[in-house]
């Protein structure tokens, strides 16, 4: 299973929400990053099918998604806005979403069950909406889009509201779907979050696709910013000084008082592979090595001006 | 030479012990209603005030007093004269209360605005008064103030001080009647915009509470006590009575200042009830 | 700077929402955490004097909570978690109308309007309606209100809701600004425990209405958790042999990461031999720590 975007466009009128965009999306989590305004939701509704492309294609595994029942009843989508019939409990509302999509009474009545478990909803069901907290609405959403058993999934800011258990909760959900050959697709601003549940990204700004793919290889392209590397040891003086050594070795961060060193290198595989060998040789104790900017927050930082 | 950064500075200033918060949110709250449609509305409401002066001017400047006894009976100046000014303002009275009151609170309520007020030294009653403050000045805005500029040329124009030495009370007369009327009805939209989901229906529901018991007490003609209900009534009997004219209606008048006091007194509960602080946090 | 509560209880009827709670918050930043219905915002509005006490007492800078309510919420700075609007004002009107609420003249509100408005990142758009404002301004608009007067304890409900990374960042990095330059306590409520981590030195962990864990973060976390988070790029399966064949216990988490336990005696020097026998890229060596999220769990979510 794959969604594939070809060249696409959409705008309103003159404003520009989505500009020709290029990817695909294979089975997996995939983290949807942007910030505010960049065109999240524009293209958060031309992949559930709500819109339709001005210009370009999207597709899932070759067909057209726009006004596609037969594909969109494969897709989940929680929306992040908080609109619902406040008078509706919240098991009425899941098994209304049931039946909507085409399960019978009994079936859905199963399903319904079993969602609202999942999501640890149960002891709520039949309290109206309009009484739930933030985290309760937010778990109902979800379980009105896992319930029907997706194929794909889109997911917009799924944590707001919710308490660390339920984080804890839904990120191992998430990760679990993942594993099940499942396309997952998170949104959130919250990038720490992301980064617990993939490291597989798609970045836009501006309506344009900024990076898309593994954390680890974007951060490598971005060739701008020689990778930071920090290393805390013992006889930080004497590492320090066998680092500097070496060409790739640009420029030195040296703390004394955290006994801890920050290097900026451009042969990032180099770096990494004489480590060992120096610390070995020089008889230097590492307590701990890291990249301080090879994270999605960095990335995120150096990618979105 | 010190050097300052482009961090968080503290204030090094006082802060008064008792805020007059309800003074600032009644300045706060004129202020932003203030509009320039507010002022077409207020051109047209004030068309009867400069028909009044006139006639006032033509009633003082004219010798012709005989005449003016027996043609012109409905041109005396009293305090009848007043009282019809003060009623026939009442449209706009109404008008201007929904105007400005009925998304008063709502609106508070709509855009969680209540967080702001309590999270600060602003009591529940600060918050009532400040309200009605706005209410008051809107519509003194086209009842009080155009009757006692009237009464303050009627009597600047007089040739003699006989006017000012009978109806010298006339001033409080207005002002306890627009404060009453204000009171009650400012009291009840408050309550309208606090309880209904929005500011439409706040003035659906206003408009209805006013004109329905009139409506009834006109057509139930067999029993002239159904008019009690009618605020409208209980208005034109209680400001009779603060006139010194005589009493429209038959019943008596302390059981229509028992219906405004009920209605008030309704009104005041339903905004405590539905203007809760405790929600500010969640 | 300090709050002193002694047997704090708040009770709607039968329901206990606070209860009992004896504790001091000291000066500085501390995180309120907890599961929704702990009881922190019963807390807060106890606090705030929107809500009476039942039982005991609290003191907020030696002011009685249930006596002097105004006098507190003039020393208290309050930022919901919902947006909060007065319709028709411009930004600085807005703020300007809060400082004057807490008692500030209207000149002195006017001054301070315009400097916290700086200081919180709201430019030109200061000028304009707040009803026009996007929701990253609408963030710290409420923040600005929260802090005009200068008060001695802020509380903050959930500040970065709804901001992209960006603006997140600015917000901590405000937040932290605040906390250290100004001579105001925090207390930041918040589900996001990264945040926590980052603005905050101290937590109170609530669940039922008591509080069930407290104390400097560094404390409560640091706890080496005995497995070290690494990170190899290159022949990593003979990596992961040469570990295993040492007695090391490897679980990998997620694509890229290893969970790697030492024998006992042994340190990193074993790692970073293997390391180099293997000749792999040493990309990540963190010793793992029990994160606020761990502490967290193992408070509550033992239920």
């Amino acid at each position: 299973m794959i969604i594939e975007a070809k060249k696409l466009s959409k705008w309103y009128g003159q404003v520009i929400g989505v500009n020709n965009l290029t990817f695909t999306i294979k089975p997996g989590v995939t983290g949807f990053l942007g910030p505010n305004g960049a065109g999240k939701t524009t293209l958060l509704r031309l992949l559930t099918g709500q819109l339709k492309p001005s210009k370009g294609t999207i597709c899932i595994n070759g067909e057209k998604i726009w006004n596609n029942h037969r594909i969109m009843k494969n897709i989940g989508y929680c929306p992040e806005q908080d609109a619902f019939w406040n008078y509706l409990t919240g098991w009425d509302f899941v098994f209304s979403t049931m039946r909507m999509h085409g399960f019978s009474t009994d079936e859905a009545k199963d399903r319904t069950k079993e969602v609202l478990d999942i999501v640890d909803m149960t002891e709520f069901e039949s309290k109206r909406i309009g009484g739930y907290s933030k985290g309760m609405r937010q778990r109902i959403k979800l379980a009105q889009a896992i319930g029907h058993d997706p194929e794909i999934l889109f997911l917009d800011e799924p944590l707001n509201g919710m308490d660390p258990i339920g984080r804890k909760k839904i990120i191992d959900l998430v990760k679990e779907l993942g594993t099940k050959s499942k396309i997952v697709v998170v949104s959130s601003h919250v990038l720490h979050e992301v980064e617990e549940m993939t490291d597989t990204i798609l970045l836009i700004n501006h309506g344009r696709l900024l990076a898309e793919g593994n954390i680890y290889e974007i951060r490598h392209l971005i060739d701008t910013h020689p990778l930071q590397v920090t290393i805390k040891c013992d006889n930080v003086n004497v590492l320090t000084a066998k680092l500097m050594e070496y060409e790739d070795v640009l420029s030195v961060q040296f703390d004394r008082e955290l006994n801890q060193v920050t290097v900026e290198t451009n042969q990032p595989d180099e770096f990494h592979l004489r480590i060992p060998k120096i610390a070995m040789e020089n008889k230097i104790k590492i307590h701990s090595l890291w990249s301080p900017d090879e994270n999605l927050e960095a990335v995120f930082d150096y990618l979105v001006r | 030479m010190p050097v300052y950064e482009e961090s968080y500075r503290s204030w090094e200033g006082i802060l008064k012990q008792h805020p007059r918060t309800w003074w600032i949110i009644a300045r706060t709250g004129i202020r932003l209603l203030w509009k320039k449609s507010m002022i077409i509305f207020l051109i047209f409401a004030y068309i009867p005030f400069f028909v009044r002066a006139v006639q006032i001017y033509i009633v003082t400047q004219l010798e012709l007093k005989v005449q003016l006894d027996q043609a012109m009976k409905a041109f005396k100046i009293n305090p009848e004269f007043f009282f019809q000014f003060i009623w026939a303002q009442m449209f706009f009275l109404v008008l201007i209360l929904i105007f400005s009151g009925a998304g008063i609170i709502a609106n508070d309520k709509k855009f969680k605005a209540l967080s702001i007020y309590f999270s600060k030294p602003v009591g529940l009653w600060d918050y009532l008064f400040g309200k009605w403050l706005i209410l008051f000045f809107y519509g003194s805005l086209v009842t009080m103030i155009p009757a006692i500029i009237l009464f303050l040329t009627r009597v600047f124009l007089s040739k003699d001080s006989a006017f000012l030495n009978n109806y010298f009370w006339i001033p409080l007369s207005i002002i306890s009647v627009v404060i009453l009327i204000t009171g009650v009805l400012g009291m009840l939209i408050l309550a309208l915009s606090a309880a209904c989901r929005g500011t439409r229906s706040a003035a659906i529901f206003f408009f209805t509470i006013y004109i329905v018991p009139d409506i009834l007490g006109q057509i139930i003609t067999k029993i002239p006590e159904i008019k009690l209900v009618s605020l409208s009534a209980d208005f034109k009997q209680t400001g009779s009575l603060l006139f010194g004219i005589k009493l429209p209606y038959t019943f008596p008048f302390w059981l229509s200042i028992l219906v405004l006091a009920v209605a008030a007194a309704l009104s005041i509960l339903t905004i405590r009830l539905k203007v809760k602080p405790t929600e500010v946090v969640k | 700077m300090s709050v002193v509560l002694e047997n704090f209880t708040i009770k709607y009827g039968q329901i206990v929402a606070v209860d009992k709670i004896t504790t001091t918050f000291h000066h500085g930043s501390t995180g309120l955490l907890g599961p929704n219905g702990a009881g922190k915002s019963s807390l807060i509005k106890g606090l705030l004097g929107l809500v009476p006490i039942s039982r005991g007492s609290g003191k907020i800078m030696n002011k009685n909570v249930a006596t002097e309510k105004k006098a507190i919420r003039q020393i208290i700075g309050y930022m919901p978690e919902d947006d909060c609007l007065i319709p028709g004002l411009t930004g600085v009107g807005l703020v300007q109308y809060a400082g004057e609420l807490c008692g500030m003249s209207k000149e002195d509100a006017m001054q301070r309007a315009h400097e916290v408005l700086y200081l919180v990142g709201l430019g030109e758009a200061r000028y304009r309606k707040v009803e026009t404002y996007s929701s990253g301004m609408k963030q710290r608009i409420k923040l600005a209100q929260a802090i005009v007067h200068d008060p001695k304890l802020l509380f903050l409900d959930e500040p970065t809701s709804g901001m992209d990374p960006k603006g997140r960042q600015e917000m901590l990095d405000l937040i932290q600004n605040i906390a250290t330059r100004g001579k105001m306590s925090i207390v930041l409520a918040s589900h996001i425990l990264v945040d926590v981590d980052r603005t905050c030195s101290r937590i109170v962990i609530m669940d039922k209405g008591r509080i069930v864990e407290q104390g400097d973060i560094e404390n409560l976390r640091g706890r080496f958790s005995g497995t070290y988070s690494i990170r190899v790029e290159g022949d990593r399966e003979k990596f992961i042999e040469s570990l295993k064949k040492s007695g090391c216990s490897v679980k990998p988490d997620g694509k890229h990461l290893l969970d790697v336990t030492l024998p006992r005696g042994m340190d990193t020097d074993l790692v970073l031999e293997i390391a180099h026998k293997s000749s792999v890229q040493l990309r990540r060596l963190m010793p793992g720590v029990q994160t606020l999220e761990d502490v967290f769990i193992k408070k509550i979510g033992a239920e």
